[in-house]
C-alpha cells in the first residue's frame, strides 16, 4: 500500500471524510455542533446547568463528524408488505411514511446515543422516571389545603390551547401543533413525553424551548404580573392554610388514578409515576421514607435526567433527522431548523398566554372570595415548580415584605403539573385514535 | 381524516375543560371525605353524651365492668408467673386499658341504645 492510499484512508475515516462525501451533511453537523456548544456554554453559565450540560454534550457528540453515535440503517419497505411486522417494529425502529413506501430505520448496533434515545426516551421510561422523582420531591399539601386556588393550575393551560391553534395556522401539522402547544404548560418531562408520542422528530427543539423558558420565568413573568395586577392588590395577605393529613394525600392520589384511568388514560403513566413518588414521601413508614424517600428524589431523579437529556440531545443530529426528511437536500434541513426556531418563538408566546390565563382566574377568585385571594398566585399556575411560585412570592414581598404567599402559590403550581399532564394525555389520545398515520 | 382549525379548537377546549373538571374533583373530593368522616365521629360522640346519664345505663355499665373484671381475673390466672411481675403487670394493665377503651367506644353506647 502506497503512502497516498494510506493518506486517503486516514482522511476518509477522519471527520474530514464527511466533508468529502457530502457538503450538506458536513454543514448540518457543524451547525448542530455550534448549537450544542451554545447550550453547553449556557449550562456552564448556570442557565439550567443540570439539563443543558448533558444536552449540549450529547448534541456535540451526536454530530461529531466520523463518530456516528446516532447512526441508523434505513431500508425501504412496500406499503403492502407485512403491515403487522412493521407495527411490531415500531417500538425499536422509526417508520416514516413516504409517498408509496415506508422508510424503516433501525439504530446501528454500536450507535450508543441512538440506543439511549430508543431505550429511555422513545419508550417514555426517562420522562416517567423524572416524574417519579418529582413526585417524591414535591409537597402536594398546599394544593389540598386551599383547593379553590388549585383551579388556577387548570386555567394556566390556556397557553397550550391557544398556541396549538396558532401553530396550526402557521402551517404545522396537527400533531406538531399539539406538541408545540404543550410547551405552554412549562413542564419539561410532559413536553418530552408528548413529543415522543406524537412528533418524535421535534423532541429536541421542544425540549430546548421548554427548559430555556423555565429558566427564564423570573425574567418573563414579573413584567406581566406588574402589568396585570396593580400594586395594592399585590400586597393582599391570604388566610392561613388548612392542615392536610397524609391520609388525605393518599386518598387524593387514589381518586386521581381512578379518574385519570377512566377519562384520560394516556396521561396515566405520568400521573402514576407522580403518585408513586409522592406516596413514598407521604406513607409515613420509616423504612420506605428513609430508603426510597432518599434514593428516588436524589439519585434516581439525577440519573433519569442525565440519560433523558443525552437521549434528547441525540435527536438534534444529522443522523437522526436524515431519517425524517424526504430528500437529502440542504433545503429540507434548513426547513427543519426554521421550524425549530419557530418552535422557540411559539414557546415564548405559550408561556406568556399561560401566565395571563393563570392571573385571569386568580382575579376571578379574588372577586368570588371577596378579596381573600392575592391575584399574584395566578403566575404560579404555570407548572414550573417551584420557580413560578417563587416569582409570585418575590413580587408580593417587593410591595410588602410581611406578605407570605409562597405556600398558597405552591398549590396552583403543583396543580399545573397535573393540568399539563391531563391536556397532554388528551392530545396524545386524540392523535393516536384519530390520526395514527401522522406519528412516525 | 382531515382536521380543520375549528375541530382543533374544539378538541383543545375539550382538553382544557377536562383539566378544570379533574383538578376540581380531585382537590375537593379528599377534603369532602375527610370532613364527612370527622362530622360522623362528632355526631356519634354527641349522641353518646346526650343519652348516657340514666339509672339503667349505670347498671348496665356496672354489669359490663364486672364481666370485664371477671375476664381479667381469668386472664391473670392464665399468665405464667415465670414471665415475671413487670411483664405481668404491663400486660394486665395494657389489657385492662384496651378493654376499658373498647367498653367506652362500643359496649356502653350499645347498652345505652338497648335500654
Amino acid at each position: 500500500m502506497d503512502l497516498q492510499t494510506l493518506l486517503s484512508i486516514f482522511i476518509q475515516q477522519s471527520g474530514f471524510g464527511t466533508l468529502i462525501e457530502s457538503n450538506v451533511e458536513f454543514f448540518i453537523r457543524i451547525l448542530f455542533m455550534v448549537w450544542g456548544f451554545v447550550l453547553l456554554y449556557l449550562g456552564l453559565r448556570r442557565v439550567e446547568p443540570l439539563l443543558l450540560i448533558p444536552l449540549g454534550i450529547s448534541m456535540i457528540l451526536a454530530n461529531a463528524p466520523g463518530l456516528h453515535l446516532v447512526q441508523y440503517h434505513c431500508y425501504m419497505c412496500s406499503k403492502d408488505s407485512a403491515p403487522s411486522m412493521l407495527e411490531g417494529l415500531k417500538g425499536l425502529a422509526n417508520i416514516i411514511e413516504l409517498d408509496n413506501v415506508y422508510r424503516v430505520c433501525t439504530p446501528d448496533a454500536t450507535a450508543l446515543l441512538a440506543w439511549i434515545y430508543h431505550i429511555f426516551v422513545r419508550t417514555e421510561i426517562g420522562p416517567v422516571l423524572i416524574f417519579f422523582g418529582i413526585g417524591a420531591l414535591s409537597d402536594f399539601r398546599p394544593m389540598l389545603s386551599y383547593p379553590v386556588a388549585s383551579i388556577i393550575g387548570a386555567s394556566a393551560q390556556l397557553g397550550i390551547i391557544t398556541v396549538t391553534a396558532i401553530a396550526f395556522m402557521l402551517g404545522f401539522k396537527v400533531n406538531e401543533a399539539m406538541a408545540i402547544g404543550v410547551i405552554g404548560g412549562a413542564d419539561g418531562p410532559t413536553t418530552i413525553y408528548t413529543a415522543t408520542n406524537i412528533a418524535p422528530y421535534l423532541v429536541g427543539p421542544l425540549t430546548i424551548a421548554v427548559y430555556s423558558y423555565i429558566a427564564l420565568i423570573p425574567v418573563i413573568q414579573p413584567p406581566i404580573a406588574r402589568l396585570l395586577i396593580p400594586r395594592k392588590y399585590r400586597a393582599i395577605k391570604m388566610p392561613p392554610p388548612r392542615e392536610v393529613s397524609s391520609k388525605e394525600i393518599i386518598l387524593f392520589w387514589i381518586a386521581m388514578i381512578i379518574i385519570i384511568a377512566f377519562l384520560v388514560p394516556h396521561a396515566l403513566p405520568l400521573v402514576i409515576a407522580l403518585a408513586l413518588g409522592n406516596i413514598i414521601r407521604e406513607c409515613g413508614i420509616t423504612e420506605v421514607t428513609a430508603r426510597y424517600g432518599k434514593t428516588v428524589p436524589e439519585a434516581l431523579l439525577d440519573i433519569a435526567t442525565i440519560i433523558t437529556m443525552l437521549g434528547v440531545g441525540a435527536t438534534l443530529s444529522y443522523d437522526f433527522l436524515s431519517q425524517f426528511v424526504a430528500s437529502q437536500r440542504a433545503e429540507a434541513y434548513l426547513e427543519f431548523l426554521f421550524k425549530a426556531f419557530l418552535v422557540l418563538g411559539l414557546g415564548l408566546v405559550a408561556f406568556i398566554i399561560s401566565t395571563v390565563g393563570g392571573i385571569a382566574l386568580a382575579w376571578l377568585l379574588y372577586f368570588v372570595t371577596r378579596g381573600k385571594v392575592n391575584p399574584l398566585i395566578g403566575c404560579a399556575g404555570v407548572s414550573a415548580v417551584p420557580i413560578s411560585a417563587r416569582v409570585s412570592q418575590r413580587e408580593a414581598s417587593r410591595v410588602d415584605p410581611s406578605v407570605y404567599i409562597l405556600y398558597h402559590a405552591l398549590g396552583p403550581n403543583v396543580a399545573g403539573v397535573i393540568g399539563t399532564a391531563i391536556v397532554a394525555g388528551f392530545y396524545i389520545g386524540f392523535i393516536k385514535q384519530v390520526l395514527p398515520g401522522l406519528v412516525p | 381524516m382531515h382536521i380543520d382549525l375549528g375541530t382543533l379548537v374544539v378538541v383543545s377546549l375539550l382538553a382544557y375543560g377536562l383539566a378544570f373538571l379533574i383538578i376540581g374533583i380531585i382537590t375537593v373530593l379528599p377534603m369532602a371525605i375527610v370532613k364527612t368522616r370527622k362530622r360522623a365521629v362528632e355526631r356519634r360522640e354527641e349522641k353518646t353524651i346526650v343519652e348516657a346519664p340514666t339509672v339503667a345505663t349505670e347498671q348496665s355499665l356496672l354489669i359490663a365492668i364486672a364481666a370485664a373484671a371477671a375476664k381479667y381475673v381469668h386472664r391473670l390466672k392464665s399468665l405464667k408467673v415465670s414471665q415475671g411481675p413487670p411483664l405481668l403487670m404491663e400486660r394486665t394493665s395494657w389489657h385492662l386499658r384496651s378493654r376499658m377503651e373498647y367498653l367506652r367506644v362500643h359496649e356502653i353506647p350499645r347498652y345505652v341504645r338497648r335500654r
